[in-house]
């Protein structure tokens, strides 16, 4: 890992954990679809699909919060995602 | 084809490829992923917190509640029981949409941390 060979980007790659899976992140936001793709690559999300996207470990609102679709935030070195379709009955 | 029992296996990271019939439990990041129990091959991931899932293991494992995989073309349903995979009623369109309404309702207003609930609290003072 060397961040400074990439003066075209100014920012370096942060590692983040999706469904405890690691990825490297080299933007400085991710969108609520781009996690969801991480998480379910084989699984493209269709209109009014319900996927909860919960985050931990980062920088706005005290590190932890929820990714509404559309929305993005800004990514953090170990920051923690959970992506899940199922619901508690 | 439908799985009847489920057994625990406790890694740090779900591997890449679920092998039906087991239930991955990950402490580090208080989340456990299987297959879904109907064969379609479906990922099916269920964080654990209070507000969400409750993993009880004593030798087998339960998670409570039931598991709705309404978002599944499968629409499966069923309850992990020491074990043994129950299966469950399936529910109507109508009860899958207010099934989803409390749980996320459930879900807002006991959030899954003090993390959560801090972090929804002070988002909204500073409008971010
Ligand atoms: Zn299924």
């Amino acid at each position: 890992m060397s961040p400074g060979n990439n003066p075209g980007h100014g920012e370096h790659t942060v590692t983040i954990f999706v469904n405890t899976r690691e990825f490297q992140w080299d933007k400085k936001e991710i969108s609520y679809e781009e996690v969801y793709n991480l998480a379910f690559p084989n699984e493209p999300l269709n209109d009014g699909d319900v996927a909860r996207i919960e985050y931990s470990r980062g920088h706005n609102g005290g590190g932890a919060g929820s990714l509404q679709p559309g929305g993005t935030v800004k990514v953090k070195e170990n920051m923690v995602f959970d992506v899940y379709v199922t619901v508690r009955s | 084809m439908r799985e009847t029992r489920i057994v625990p296996e406790f890694v740090t990271s779900f591997p890449a490829e679920l092998e039906p019939g087991h239930l991955y439990v990950s402490a580090r990041f208080s989340t456990a992923a299987h297959l879904c129990a109907c064969g379609c091959g479906r990922e099916v991931i269920t964080p654990l917190s209070p507000a969400q899932w409750v993993l009880t293991f004593d030798g087998t494992v339960t998670i409570w509640p039931s598991i709705g995989n309404w978002a599944l073309p499968c629409q499966s349903h069923y309850v992990i029981d020491r074990g043994t995979i129950k299966w469950a009623r399936n529910f109507t369109c109508d009860e899958i949409q207010l099934n989803r309404e409390s749980d996320h309702r459930i879900l807002d207003a006991v959030p899954a941390s003090q993390g959560r609930w801090w972090g929804r609290l002070l988002r909204r003072l500073t409008g971010h």
